[in-house]
């Protein structure tokens, strides 16, 4: 009799305790879930800063590319030696195309930035049309020959125009 | 009619029925437990999964951000020389285009007949600013031309007389379009 009691006790006790402890893990859960659903923000934000520090390692990558512009500029735009003679030469050939005297060119040399710099200086002589018709010229080249000064004076002949000028040319290896 | 009395000193127990219920007592209790169980260890290893996640990300970010730092140091010395090309080649490309023949053009239009240019001087440093000499064959052409080149803002810096002809020295600003 005793026996059956202490079975009845015992499963009874195991009953309720086994159905607090659902109750409980229940509970518990949901509030870890409330936890979870913490950790999951930090996650997010965490990989939203992520994401921005792989953006800038990109920009990084963009910085390390933006020489390429300025080489593909000095290559297309500055004159190279060869080229450089070129137009030394053919800088005469204008002065005859547009029926202008000259009698000398000076060329001065400066480092700049790792590149030559030359200085040109001329004077010409010659009507105004004529003048403007080499100052356009000059102008159009695609390469980058940039005139500093015109000074416009009159020439030593009548209806004649003494132009001086300063040109600059950069010259790349 | 048969009367029973149960004389004995305790109830009789059903057996079937008292091990039926504590069977059942017993396996609601191991269901209890085994729910209780599956949960919390679910819960467990998502929480610990997600600890986890959120561990790695932030050692990720904390060694992107160390590297980060370095290539910002990386980035501010490119900018730094690209500022320099980037000046270089703009100033020249502003130079190329500086419009010589634009102003001679709007000076040839401002003049009036009677009025030449003695000389005049133009240049990529002094930018919109030009200075020249002219002539007039009287001095009321000398004014025409002043009030011509008075919209721009006209500097008469010396005016002379010299072999019948009205001399002046003058400087103004031009900004013309490329």
């Amino acid at each position: 009799m005793n026996t059956n009691k202490w079975i009845i006790y015992t499963i009874s006790g195991l009953f309720i305790l086994s159905g607090f402890f659902c109750i409980i893990s229940l509970i518990y859960t949901s509030m870890e879930n409330v936890t979870a659903k913490g950790l999951q923000d930090r996650i997010d934000s965490c990989q939203k800063e992520l994401a921005q520090l792989s953006k800038e390692e990109a920009s990084l990558s963009d910085w390390r590319n933006i020489g390429k512009y300025f080489d593909q500029f000095k290559n297309d735009y500055l004159m190279k030696m060869e080229e450089y003679s070129q137009f030394r030469d053919n800088l005469r050939t204008t002065f005859n195309k547009y029926g202008l005297q000259n009698k000398v060119v000076e060329h001065s040399y400066k480092q700049i930035f790792g590149y030559r710099k030359v200085n040109i200086s001329f004077s010409v002589e010659g009507t105004y049309p004529q003048i403007k018709r080499f100052i356009h010229d000059i102008l159009n080249r695609k390469e980058m020959i940039v005139i500093n000064q015109i000074k416009l004076s009159k020439g030593r002949r009548s209806a004649s125009i003494s132009g001086n000028f300063k040109l600059e040319v950069y010259l790349v290896k | 009619m048969k009367i029973r009395y149960n004389i004995a000193k305790n109830k009789k127990i059903n057996y079937l029925r008292f091990f039926l219920l504590t069977g059942v007592l017993l396996v609601i209790s191991i269901g209890f437990i085994l729910v209780g169980v599956k949960t919390l260890s679910a819960s467990a290893k998502q929480f610990r999964n997600k600890k986890n996640e959120l561990k790695i990300c932030q050692e990720e970010k904390e060694a992107k951000t160390k590297k980060n730092k370095e290539q910002k140091k990386e980035i501010e010395k490119i900018k730094k020389k690209w500022k320099g090309k980037r000046g270089f080649a703009n100033g020249l490309v502003n130079n190329k285009t500086f419009p010589f023949l634009e102003k001679l053009d709007k000076i040839e239009e401002l003049l009036p007949a009677g009025v030449f240019i003695r000389d005049i001087t133009l240049s990529t440093k002094s930018g919109a600013n030009i200075q020249f000499n002219l002539a007039a064959i009287s001095s009321s052409k000398l004014l025409e031309a002043y009030n011509m080149f008075s919209d721009y803002n006209l500097v008469i810096s010396r005016e002379e007389l010299r072999d019948g002809l009205y001399n002046a020295t003058m400087k103004i600003k031009l900004v013309t379009k490329k």
